[in-house]
């Protein structure tokens, strides 16, 4: 074990003068900062404002008695997710054990010792192992999975609406916004995509001015913008804060969905296309049934990087009064009772996305590898 | 960014000002709608955030919130808070999401003029103030003569601080700037410092936030002005009027040592002008489209503004700030909080 260590560390740390050189620069550098880091986190922080504050730091001032209708939310999205991680990877049996220590792991780092919640953080786990299960064993469900999403939100709108749209806030607001984003821009973006290749020059115009536009604009900026054009475009409307937000980053996000997709069109050789044509298709079932499908199966990985971008950029609607998860950590630290505790909340908040970032990458990763393999 | 901001204020604000002459005052859309929608910070430590523990909205301007839906609809829980940025504030109130907005924010000229926001009057005088350490022993601004002082890079402090440096012939002061505030509280405590600068309310943070608050000193001295009031979108007199008068009758209760606790007592005075402010048998409200107990009803759901003064700045707070010897002293005890004459 040592032996090998020595010998990985001799051809990876020390093989070139220059590499060794290096290793002895940074490797004491970072064995220090893990050293202090490690130092603070076990002996000096003072960890209890994370229970203290967790509710707000996942739901914001959402009410706390209406948390069920949170935690149903969390389910929908937690069996959407499943369902979409079951179209590329098979469930196994043994996964099921790793969900458990996920739970569990949960549990622990967010120190909740209430019941229904454990409770409630154990059926999103289920749900999430039923909707894997669901996909990878059916196939034929798989078709319904966009329809479903469509489906799931609105349930999610429904059931998290009563209290008052201006109450959400929170990781879940940075959750559901990422969500609403990542789905609606879709169907937008595969549409804007086609149009940008129509036969149509006006449609070709339009598609084209739209996604130049949106693509050479700050985000910030589309979600001001919608942000206060709205109640002067359409003042019978009264749409809440959280609504303009989503519209603002659909709008956006949906020209760089587009893009992607129209590189994954170019990569669909001509062939195919022209193949489907001999044989009578028109040019609608050509592009649903040939095209699509195979430009779909080259821009997941982007995609998927695509939704890692949002859930970074979700912070930015701060400047429209919402409290998304980041907000949520500095409203905490605004009173003035946790006024100290600056080190402790932002660590948790920096773990948290470190954490989400490092799952969507990796799912990413593991995509790509799995859809390489039926080109090879 | 700048840029955007003007171009998008200024277009905005001619849309919204059509809107509001075209429409009713905001007074009966409000009572018509039976909430009011009041924009305040919910990061300001002191003026508006979040009590965590009880899952409730604090501080001095969500005080005056809560004051203005009681005088207004008389049932200080009918206020919404929506949340405002400092970069969202002004639209905010222009495009009508909100029907007033208090959020720690300084009157300056073009506000009202190009903005086209109309202030109500100040309720809390900010500004540039000093911090020391506790045993240094210093109990005004003019002992500091010959001392180091700090303040955060391009600030205005630093040619505030130089101006009065050059104003009282002190020539051996000095002025050492930091990038960020954190930087510049942990100069004052290795002594690298002798005083700290910056506003109050920002001084009062970092102080209340120290494991020890009793280490530091605010000065009374404020060096420059920087005053704070809520607004609403302008051309709405009716609404304005109404919004001034409230933050008045909160000054005007202190003045008259009317309180939250002694309100009943006080209902039933024989003193005809106590009777008349507090809306026994007519009083003020009518005229301004409000119920005549309006102030009443304020007191009684927040108290007279040195209440709400103490609640959240008070010598019980972390966020202890002098009131004595301010700007924020009530004008009988030498300060500015002056309510014009009622009867």
């Amino acid at each position: 074990m040592i032996a090998t260590a020595l010998k990985w560390s001799r051809h990876n740390l020390f093989g070139k003068p220059f590499d060794a050189l290096l290793s002895i620069i940074v490797i004491p550098g970072v064995l220090w900062l893990i050293y202090q880091s490690l130092d603070w986190a076990l002996t000096k922080a003072q960890w209890d404002i994370i229970p203290q504050s967790l509710r707000v730091l996942m739901i914001g001032i959402f009410p706390a008695d209406q948390a069920w209708r949170a935690w149903t939310a969390v389910i929908i999205i937690a069996a959407l997710l499943g369902a979409g991680l079951g179209c590329v990877f098979a469930f196994r049996s043994r996964h099921a054990g790793f969900l458990a220590l996920v739970w569990a792991a949960a549990a622990v780092l967010t120190g909740t010792s209430d019941l229904i919640n454990l409770l409630f953080m154990a059926a999103a786990v289920a749900v999430f192992a039923g909707g894997w299960a669901v996909t990878s064993y059916i196939p034929a469900s798989r078709r319904a999975l966009m329809a479903a999403s469509f489906i799931g939100l609105i349930a999610i709108f429904a059931v998290m609406s009563p209290p008052g749209v201006g109450l959400w806030g929170g990781l879940l607001l940075s959750i559901l916004l990422t969500l609403v984003t990542a789905i609606v821009s879709l169907p937008i973006g595969i549409l804007l995509a086609f149009g940008r290749r129509s036969r149509f020059s006006s449609v070709r115009i339009i598609c084209t001015a739209y996604i130049e536009v949106m693509r050479s604009v700050p985000l910030i900026l589309v979600v001001y913008w919608i942000w206060i054009l709205m109640p002067v475009l359409a003042p019978q409307w009264n749409l809440a804060d959280v609504a303009r937000g989503m519209i603002g980053f659909t709008l956006f996000y949906s020209a760089y969905v587009a893009e992607y997709v129209r590189s994954g069109l170019q990569a669909v050789p001509r062939g195919q296309t022209e193949a489907a044509r001999s044989l009578g298709m028109s040019e609608f079932d050509i592009n649903r049934s040939i095209v699509l499908p195979q430009a779909i199966r080259v821009v997941v990985p982007p995609l998927v990087g695509n939704v890692l971008d949002i859930f970074n950029t979700a912070p930015l609607v701060f400047i429209i009064g919402l409290t998304d998860f980041l907000r949520a950590g500095q409203m905490i630290l605004a009173n003035p009772q946790y006024g100290d505790r600056t080190y402790e909340v932002y660590s948790f908040l920096f773990l948290t996305y470190f954490l989400v970032g490092s799952l969507i990458t990796y799912v990413a990763r593991k995509l790509e590898a799995h859809l390489a393999r039926g080109s090879r | 960014m700048k840029l955007t901001k003007i171009l998008t204020a200024g277009v905005f604000a001619g849309l919204a000002l059509a809107a509001t002459q075209a429409s009713a005052s905001v007074l009966d859309t409000v009572k018509q709608r039976g909430t009011l929608n009041c924009g305040t910070d919910n990061t300001a430590p002191g003026f508006g955030y979040l009590n965590t523990t009880t899952g409730q909205m604090e501080g001095l301007d969500v005080d005056f919130c809560k004051a203005v839906a009681a005088a207004v609809l008389g049932d200080a829980s009918k206020v919404k808070f929506v949340t405002v940025t400092d970069k969202s504030r002004f639209d905010a109130v222009l495009t009508n999401q909100v029907d007033v907005v208090f959020a720690h924010t300084t009157i300056k000229p073009a506000r009202e003029s190009s903005i086209a926001v109309d202030f109500l009057p100040i309720n809390f005088y900010d500004g540039t103030g000093i911090m020391v350490k506790a045993d240094l022993g210093v109990k005004e601004f003019a002992e500091l003569d010959g001392a180091t002082f700090c303040t955060t890079q391009g600030s205005v402090t630093e040619t505030v601080l130089t101006s009065a440096f050059k104003a009282r012939g002190w020539a051996n002061s000095k002025v050492l700037t930091y990038e960020n505030l954190e930087k510049l509280f942990a100069a004052l405590n290795s002594g690298r410092c002798n005083a700290m600068s910056t506003d109050k309310s920002a001084l009062a943070a970092w102080a209340g936030n120290s494991p020890n608050p009793a280490d530091y000193v605010i000065l009374p001295d404020t060096l420059d002005k920087s005053p704070f009031a809520g607004f609403v979108a302008a051309n709405d007199s009716k609404w304005r009027n109404a919004l001034r008068w409230i933050t008045y009758g909160l000054f005007q209760a202190e003045e008259s040592g009317i309180t939250q606790a002694n309100l009943e007592e006080k209902l039933k005075s024989d003193d005809p002008f106590v009777q008349k402010f507090l809306g026994i048998g007519g009083g003020y409200g009518k005229d301004f489209g409000l119920s005549d107990d309006f102030v009443a009803q304020a007191i009684k759901a927040v108290g007279n503004y040195g209440e709400i003064y103490n609640r959240n700045l008070g010598p019980d707070t972390k966020m202890y700030l002098e009131r004595k010897g301010t700007p924020n002293a009530l004008w009988t005890e030498g300060g500015a909080i002056y309510s014009p004459l009622w009867n």
